[in-house]
């Protein structure tokens, strides 16, 4: 791994740090997640999910965050693995989350297609292993 | 890279038995996972195009580069999801998807290679022959290689529910 592509794995693992602190505290503070992203960021989730379509920009990723929070009351990350190529690093790991209505347990294999510019995240695309499965958790 | 990449290796009464079992996995240890993918890929192409020809395909050279107890792990909620095993397994799925859609196009593809898998992140355009809608999503997936050979893909559809629309009567 070149020390570019090193620099963009740390940026990843504080930016899943910062989410899981920002969802634990229950929202709030947002400035950590917010050191780890480009101003121009932009997130892409699948549209079948309660928190589906684009967000973009500080703001909007926050708006997205709070939109999540409002289905996983928590979020952890783990075995991430990094593959980096120029400037994407595509990150395998397994995501466990609880339902909030419903207080279910969910765990699935997560890729997420990050792309980083100077140390901070410009683009993040998240491919979960079934939506389908996640919208069942997520049914009261 | 592979560690025996630039190295020569002359192997003796390479034509039969354990010499042509070292040949073998001498060659097939000079590929790094993205090469043989890439050669899964001419394969599979190849057995796609034979079998819209002819209804009949070959599986032979599918069985270069996958391994026999290869394993292709669909998510549950597809329609054609669900673990498939072998030879016998990958040419099951392969008729399932043919019976869902008449058009698969990969396009876009990018590689992110590490150890003994490769990441593919790609364009997805499938087209139904049960209702004729098309989806047109991102897609990505994770193949393991060992020895040369594909032993296990992993793919990430973007939106599970799209395909279970595309199946739908």
């Amino acid at each position: 791994m070149s020390h570019k592509e090193q620099q963009s794995a740390e940026t990843l693992k504080r930016f899943y740090e910062a989410e899981s602190a920002y969802l634990v505290s229950g929202g709030g503070d947002f400035s950590g997640v917010a050191a780890t992203l480009d101003p121009d960021c932009v997130i892409f989730q699948p549209t079948s999910l309660p928190y589906g379509g684009e967000w973009r920009g500080h703001s909007g990723f926050e708006a997205w965050v709070k939109a999540f929070a409002e289905q996983w009351s928590s979020l952890e990350v783990k075995n991430s693995e990094f593959y980096p190529n120029g400037d994407v690093i595509v990150s395998k790991s397994h995501v466990s989350a609880v339902a909030k209505s419903t207080g279910r347990d969910a765990d699935w294999p997560l890729l997420q297609f990050f792309r980083v510019r100077n140390g901070k995240i410009v683009e993040l695309r998240p491919f979960h292993w079934d939506t389908a499965r996640m919208l069942d958790a997520l049914k009261p | 890279m592979s560690k025996l990449a630039g190295k020569v290796a002359v192997v003796t009464g390479a034509s039969k038995g354990i010499g042509a079992s070292i040949a073998e996995q001498l060659a097939a240890s000079e590929l790094t996972p993205k090469d043989a993918l890439l050669r899964f890929y001419e394969a599979e192409a190849n057995y796609m195009k034979a079998f819209q020809g002819n209804g009949v395909a070959s599986f032979d050279e599918m069985r270069e580069i996958l391994a026999p107890d290869v394993v292709l792990h669909q998510s549950p909620d597809l329609p054609f999801g669900g673990d498939y095993v072998g030879y016998e397994g990958y040419e099951r799925w392969a008729a399932t998807m043919g019976s869902i859609f008449d058009k698969l196009e990969v396009t876009e593809r990018q590689f992110f290679e590490r150890a003994d898998k490769v990441i593919v992140v790609c364009r997805f355009i499938t087209r139904s022959r049960i209702n004729g809608s098309v989806q047109d999503l991102p897609m990505a997936q994770v193949v393991t290689v060992r020895n040369g050979k594909i032993v296990d893909f992993r793919p990430f559809y973007w939106n599970v529910p799209a395909y279970v629309a595309a199946a739908a009567r």
